[in-house]
Order: C-alpha cells, then structure tokens, then sequence
C-alpha cells in the first residue's frame, strides 16, 4: 500500500519502524509504536518484513565476495615499487615538521648552523673579555 | 577487519615481509566494502589501491588510539566517497551520460556454505543473495547509508558524520532506502516469493 495512502497513525508508526526493528526506539515512543501495532495487523506484518529484510542486510556482513584475479599481486607490486616502501619505512617522518621529512631535514641543518655561530661567537667574546682585563 | 597489532607494528618498524603480510590480511575485506559501496567491480579494484597507497603513506603515523581496524574501514569508507562525490561531479557536468546499476541477476556473490545448506538455510541464503543484488540497484546515496548502517554496522551519528549530513537525514535515507529494499526483495505485496528483482 502506498505510504501516503495510509491513515495518521499508521504513518507516523512506520516511520519509528526502522528503529523498533534496529533496538534504538526507546521510552514513550516505542510504547505508543508497541501498543499501536498490537492493533494494527498490516503494520505488524510490515515489522516482520523490516526484519527479515535487516536480517538479510546483517548476514551480507558474513557474505564472500572473491575479489578480482590479480588484485593481490597488483597490490603487492605496488607496494614494492621503489619509494614507496622507503616512504613508509622512515622512522623519523614528520618529527618536527608535522608531516613533511625535507622540512625536518632543514629545520635540523639551520639549528646545527645557527648553534655553531652562536658557540664562535661566546668563544671570540670570552676571548676578546680576557686581552681586554690582562 | 581485525589486524594483529603486532603486524602493525612490525610495518611501521618497516620489518621485511610486514607490508605484504598486512596487504593479505586486509585486502579481501577493503574489497567487500569498496565493492558493496561502488557496486562496480573496477572501480571498487581501483578503490581498493587506492585505501593501500594511502596506508602505506600512513601507516608509521598511526598512534593506535583505535584498532588498526577501524582505521582501515575508515580510510576505504573516505576512498569509496571521495570516488562517488567524484562520479556525481561527472555526471553533473555531462561528463557520462548516466550510470546503470551495475549488477545483473547472474552477478551475484557467493555465499560461503551455501551448497551444504538444508532447506531453510537456503531460503535464508536466496533472500541474501535477492539483497545484494537489490543493494546494488540503490542510488548512491541511499545505497551508502544502508552499507555504512546496517551491513558495516556503524550508528546513525557515525554515519552521519561520514556523510557529512545531519542524523535526520540518515534517517530519511535509511527509511527511503529500507522501502525501496522491500520492494525490490520482497516484492510490493511483502512476499519472498518475488522471485528476485531482474
């Protein structure tokens, strides 16, 4: 029958059917759902269909699905390519950068640099404060 | 998908053979879903590369906050919507003309044990297989939220959220997508006797 067709209380119980048959209607509502389909013979046969076709939809969960010939090979293969392998096998990625290695790389270099200067330059000051005292 | 945590491990330490043992463990099950999600077996092959790429680009970065499992399906659920935005985007454009559903009456999956089966087994198992092909006749939309709530199990705010939709919407597409099941399975009279939905 179509749904539109339908007197009120009837719509309105079918639309909570869904979640009657999944466990999720609770409280007022699923009393008033309960107690309108103890009269409603058409709305309780569409509970039994609700729920053998949920029951189907559950049980796909369990289905086989063979996937393609070659599928595991290909992806074998790609994972074995060059590089990408590398990639996934680096430690260290995204560090200090978040997720980008050559910036770990720089940030490591201009550090390394910039604390060398920095140690040159206390040495040569140290140096010039001594000669200056003696 | 349930993939010992030491196999993950091992591939994140980039130990020989770990990749390609993760890769066996998963695949068939990234397939299942990119299948049922797409219903086209290519595109669901080319999905499937796609969800392992993105793993092993990945894979060291992954904290373990949830099982490795759970990650996967989620990867493999973004793939398979980022292709259906795409396939949308294509169609709107006049790129293609319009996409049929994929599945014809003979191109069913197999159903494991089905053979040894006794009587009710396999009205059960013929109402399975009258599903899957049905499920493959939804538009994309509808066919998303079916596969994401009831086959894969997700809640309605975990779908919700995966879509980008609000819950209600869900359930207007569930509601809508469960009708249209019901016909195509059961037939417009609710009879399982339908006999099937080519």
């Amino acid at each position: 029958m179509n749904e539109a067709r339908l007197p009120r209380f009837c719509r309105e119980a079918r639309s909570q059917l869904p979640a009657l048959v999944s466990g999720e209607l609770t409280g007022w509502a699923l009393h008033v759902v309960r107690a309108h389909l103890r009269r409603c013979s058409d709305c309780s046969a569409e509970v039994v269909r609700q729920e053998q076709l949920a029951g189907a939809l559950t049980a796909l969960r369990d289905t086989h699905v063979e996937p393609p010939v070659g599928l595991l090979d290909d992806l074998l293969a790609q994972a074995n390519r060059r590089g990408v392998r590398e990639r996934a096998a680096v430690p260290a990625r995204g560090a200090l950068s978040g997720a980008r290695p050559e910036l770990s790389v720089a940030f490591l270099t201009v550090g390394a640099i910039a604390s060398t200067g920095i140690g040159y330059g206390l040495y040569r000051g140290a140096r010039a404060f001594r000669h200056r005292g003696s | 998908m349930d993939v010992d945590p030491a196999l993950v491990r091992a591939c994140q330490r980039g130990e020989r053979g770990a990749l390609d043992e993760l890769i066996r463990a998963t695949y068939a099950d990234v397939y299942k879903l990119t299948r049922r999600m797409l219903a086209d077996p290519d595109e669901a092959a080319d999905a499937t590369q796609e969800v392992f790429v993105r793993v092993m680009r990945s894979v060291v970065g992954f904290r373990g906050e949830a099982a490795f499992g759970t990650w996967l399906h989620r990867v493999t659920v973004n793939v398979c919507l980022t292709l259906l935005k795409k396939r949308t985007q294509a169609r709107e454009t006049g790129m293609v003309a319009g996409r049929t559903p994929f599945a014809l009456p003979d191109d069913v999956f197999e159903i494991a044990g089905e053979d040894a089966s006794p009587d009710d087994r396999a009205e059960t198992a013929d109402l399975v297989r009258r599903s899957e092909i049905a499920l493959m006749r939804l538009n994309e939309e509808a066919r998303a939220v079916v596969v994401l709530r009831d086959i894969e199990g997700l809640s309605t705010k975990e779908v919700a959220d995966l879509l980008n939709v609000t819950e209600n919407v869900v359930k207007v597409r569930l509601h809508r997508a469960h009708a249209k099941l019901r016909e195509l399975v059961l037939g417009a009279d609710g009879s399982t006797a339908a006999g099937g939905v080519a």
